[in-house]
């Protein structure tokens, strides 16, 4: 299988009064063609960055610094703006968590989902609208002709995301990236969407990225995750391995604190302590103020990313290179 | 008798948390002033013109009324840095003695207007209705009155002087400050503090000045340094109508009206007065545009890293 | 409809302001303690005339009657004489207010062409050169005392360099349709007066515009730099939408409210006469009438120019909001709702 996307040693810092916030550093994963690769981590980890770097949409004050984004073999670093834009809503779309401020309030949502038609494929404004209800009618938005004609704040949240991923997928991208697209959704909105996520990859065979911090949506969604923290990937595998028997310390602490059912009443699981500070991160592996397991080698080397089993990555001195272990160690 | 430990210990739990945070937010300001180039110049500007005002006497080469007919309308010179007018009175001179009146009445208008509106507009949002509605319909008629205009009313009603031209400029500004505290009052009323202050027995006077009034400033104070420079603008227009100091005054607005009549024959005796009230306003609006910048909340974000 | 109770409901609102404005007027012009009906008959004032006056003008009623009185006549559309100009207020009014409306329009359209564009100039390319020079140019404009700027103009371009006329509204002949010199000429093929007219009210214009100017830029930019950093903004990006498209219809459009504001807060100062730019130019305004009155202390006409002026702020305002309405589909739905 090829990949569609190849993320390779992304460096991404934002240089603001306070100081330069090491906001991704030497990230690396792949998408692979049709399938959806999950990522996960708390809010701030470095998520949404990684997301709007890939369209080279980072604002300002940030930068990317160092790194390769390679879309379907090209370095999309190397382009030009004129060449990114083509690509931007027609290979690579995206939507993203919030639909209501996502969206422009004063232009009807049939004109936003015709953009893609006008600018990517010349299309007329008559000829777009068309395709834009033919769209709405695809994401199961009844009465798509008439409701084309209404704004935004006239359609409730769901709709609105729906509205967006018509939009994302005017121009049927080869890449979708999807910003926590369920997260502001009531719970069953929630799983309507998913569903309909779930048609589009069927029909279309659309790599996604889903970015997620919720690992129920993720187990339904995804089928390779990278687990995220500060600013670095900590972890790769399929979603099965990683749910289910992860390797990586924090990967472990984000499973424990998904209450279940079972769990006695009273006591939740917390993960001790805060989200470092991207300014001075701590030395050698960015998590080591916080896991249970840490050696003295934590805090003074970043861990390099080892390969377990085939297709499943850690990045914890608990395997270090040339290691036999399999990581169900002693804990 | 308490052991110097517990003073110094005390000191240091004060400092901790009371002056480091309030430091630190110093220190934010700081550093967005210095970044802001053109809000220290407008802050030179007005210096340099609070000294003049407060020195110009001293400072003026000639003195401002000194009357020489010989040498009237003289082109700027090295005796003569503007010029003398039709008097041969030196522009320069009656220049610097005229800045205390500029200042005065932008002080004197602020300084009363500011507090009567403000205060009119904390009892109206604070209290709310019957107040409210009485107060915002009064503001109301006084704001669709044309500014300008009634301002030369009461100053036409009361008779030309430069005070009667402040007390028209209070009236005429009383209201914008008014709205302004009631929509501030509007909001921070809601605020949990409040009620904690009423359940601890607080009394609505008491209310209404130590919470409602201090955290309502900010955008007062903005607005003021912004509507200083406007002041001064308008009270020399009144001047330059007529309805302001009286010659042989040298306010820079009557120097502008005085020398419009020789305008052709010697620019220099106009030129320069407009050219002073230009600079000092551009001061004001230069400071107040930074303060706002620096005050904006939204900004600050941008700046301060978790 | 929602809409026209929406409509029904301002205009009621518009009498009742209209009303405390004028009782104030009233209250401001007859608590005056010079003794008008003197200045009103002149040097050589006979004790007989002075009382036909005050008879004829209801001054020898008591106050209360007085204001009464002159409600009355409102009513029945009746300005009053004015003691001075010994016309009615009423054409008075509409022999002066053409000439101000034509130079608000004009002044306006030009702080709207300029003030909008370098706006979202500098919001565009913030912090950067041209934005702090834009910033200097905006707010020298608006330190600059009205009248002054008037005066210097005058020096060079009449005086220095003879391209525009000292003051005034025309030179040439023309004749009177509308009052509204441009119609008028254009209507009666004048184009001489046409360009003369031009001529004459290019420095006006400018002044006012030059002074507005830069509150419009500051507001546009900052309205511009919020809208800029929306998420629909970054949606529309990431969709592939051409920058300028993204600022231009994307950004500005939702960034248009500030800005309208203002316009439509200068506009109304600029109906009401700027009376110190219409002294300096000769310009036969409702600010010279304005000035004039109040010298006078010519009663109707003050109360006549009152009601001007508070009907062209509330017609602005009025407006405005129906602007807001076109533009924001969100407030349609909220009024109408």
């Amino acid at each position: 299988m090829e990949a569609v996307l190849e993320v390779r040693d992304l460096k991404v810092q934002f240089f603001t009064y306070g100081g330069v916030v090491q906001a991704l550093d030497s990230v690396s994963f792949k998408v692979n063609e049709g399938e959806t690769l999950g990522l996960v981590g708390e809010t701030g980890c470095g998520k949404s960055v990684t997301a709007l770097s890939t369209l080279r949409l980072v604002p300002p004050p940030g930068r990317i610094v160092e790194g390769g984004i390679f879309l379907k073999g090209e370095n999309l670093l190397e382009k030009t703006e004129g060449e990114m834009r083509k690509i931007r809503g027609c290979t690579i779309a995206m939507i993203f968590q919030d639909p209501t401020s996502s969206l422009n309030p004063l232009f009807t949502v049939g004109y936003q989902i015709a953009e893609p038609f006008i600018y990517h494929q010349d299309l007329k404004k008559k000829e777009a609208q068309k395709s834009a209800v033919q769209l709405l009618e695809s994401m199961h938005i009844p009465d798509a002709e008439r409701r084309a004609k209404n704004y935004p704040h006239e359609f409730s949240g769901g709709m609105r995301q729906r509205i967006m991923v018509a939009m994302a997928l005017a121009c049927n991208p080869s890449l979708l990236i999807a910003d926590e697209p369920t997260t502001n959704l009531d719970v069953t909105i929630q799983a309507q969407l998913l569903e309909l996520m779930k048609e589009i990859q069927r029909k279309h065979h659309t790599s996604i990225l889903w970015i997620s911090h919720n690992l129920g949506v993720v187990a339904e969604m995804c089928d390779r995750v990278a687990v995220m923290y500060a600013g670095n990937i900590v972890e790769i595998g399929d979603v099965k391995t990683i749910l289910c028997e992860p390797a990586h310390p924090y990967t472990r602490m984000l499973k424990e604190c998904v209450p279940t059912a079972n769990q006695k009443k009273g006591e939740l699981t917390v993960i001790p302590g805060n989200v470092p500070n991207l300014i001075s991160p701590p030395t050698g592996c960015r998590f080591n103020p916080r896991c249970r397991e840490t050696i003295d080698l934590c805090r003074r080397e970043k861990p390099e990313m080892v390969e377990l089993e085939p297709g499943h990555f850690v990045s914890c001195w608990k395997y270090p290179r040339k290691s036999e272990k399999t990581g169900s160690g002693d804990d | 008798m308490r052991s110097i430990q517990e003073i110094l210990s005390s000191t240091y739990r004060i400092w901790r948390a009371r002056i480091k945070p309030r430091l630190k937010e110093l220190r934010l300001s700081l550093y967005i002033v210095r970044k802001s180039p053109l809000a220290l110049i407008g802050l030179g500007i007005i210096t340099a013109f609070l000294v003049i005002a407060v020195l110009g006497d001293f400072l003026a080469p000639y003195k401002p009324l000194a009357v020489d007919i010989t040498n009237r309308l003289q082109p700027p010179s090295v005796q003569h840095f503007f010029g003398t007018d039709e008097f041969g009175r030196d522009v320069f001179s009656r220049l610097l003695s005229g800045a205390k009146y500029s200042i005065q009445t932008g002080v004197v208008v602020l300084a009363i207007a500011i507090p009567l509106g403000s205060i009119l507009g904390a009892i109206a949002g604070y209290f709310g209705g019957k107040y409210d509605e009485v107060i915002m319909r009064i503001t109301d008629v006084f704001l669709a009155f044309p500014s300008l205009i009634l301002a030369m009313a009461v100053s036409a009603a009361l008779g030309p002087s430069l005070q009667n031209v402040m007390l028209s400029l209070i009236v005429v500004w009383w209201p914008a400050y008014a709205r302004l505290v009631r929509g501030q009052a509007l909001s921070v009323r809601e605020n949990a503090y409040i009620e904690a202050a009423r359940s601890m027995g607080a009394s609505r006077v008491r209310i209404i000045f130590q919470h409602i009034l201090p955290n309502s400033i900010s955008p007062v104070i903005v607005r003021a340094t912004l509507e200083m420079g406007m002041v001064i603008i308008w009270a020399a227009g009144l001047s330059f109508l007529g309805f302001g100091a009286q010659p042989p005054s040298p306010e820079w607005g009557r120097l502008i009206t005085e020398g419009r009549i020789y305008i052709f024959q010697a620019w220099w005796i106009t030129a320069f007065p407009g050219l002073a009230i230009l600079l000092v306003v551009l001061g004001f609006n230069l400071l107040g545009d930074g303060l706002r910048d620096i005050l904006d909340p939204k900004l600050r974000r941008v700046i301060e890293v978790r | 409809m929602g809409l026209s109770r929406y409509l029904a409901r301002r205009i009621a609102l518009l009498f009742v302001v209209l009303f405390g404005l004028l009782s104030l007027t009233f209250i401001v012009s007859h608590v005056i303690p010079a003794d008008p009906v003197r200045a009103w008959a002149g040097e050589k004032s006979v004790l007989q005339s002075l009382e036909v006056i005050r008879k004829r003008y209801h001054l020898d009623q008591p106050l209360h009657i007085q204001y009464l009185l002159y409600f009355q006549d409102l009513l029945q559309g009746n300005l009053g004489l004015s003691p001075v100009t010994n016309r009615a207020v009423l054409w008075d009014l509409g022999f002066f207010f053409p000439a101000t409306m034509e130079l608000a329009l004009i002044s306006l359209a030009l702080v709207m062409a300029v003030g909008i564009p370098l706006g979202v100039v500098s919001a565009v390319k913030r912090n950067k050169l041209i934005d702090h020079l834009l910033r200097v140019f905006s707010l020298t404009g608006t330190s600059m005392p009205v009248f002054w700027l008037a005066i210097m103009l005058q020096l060079v371009f009449y005086f220095q360099l003879g391209w525009f006329p000292i003051g005034g509204r025309v030179s040439v002949p023309w004749t009177r349709v509308t009052g509204f010199i441009f119609v008028d000429t254009l209507v009666t093929g004048n184009l001489v007066g046409f360009a003369d007219a031009a001529r004459h009210i290019a420095l006006p214009a400018f002044v006012l515009a030059f002074t507005s100017v830069g509150f419009v830029v500051r507001i546009t930019r900052s309205s511009m730099l919020e809208t800029l950093g929306a998420d629909y903004v970054r949606t529309a990006r990431s969709k592939g939408v051409p920058e300028h498209t993204v600022i231009l219809r994307h950004a500005l459009k939702n960034a248009l409210i500030p800005p309208i504001t203002a316009l439509a807060f200068i506009f109304g100062n600029l109906l009401q006469g700027a009376v110190i730019t219409e002294t300096v130019f000769n310009w036969p305004g409702l600010g010279t009438y304005a000035a004039g009155s109040i010298t006078f202390l010519d009663f109707p006409a003050i109360m006549g120019f009152t009601i001007v002026a508070g009907i062209s702020v509330a017609v602005v305002n009025l407006v405005t909001d129906m602007l807001y309405v076109a533009i924001d589909p969100r407030i349609r739905s909220l009024e109408s709702g």
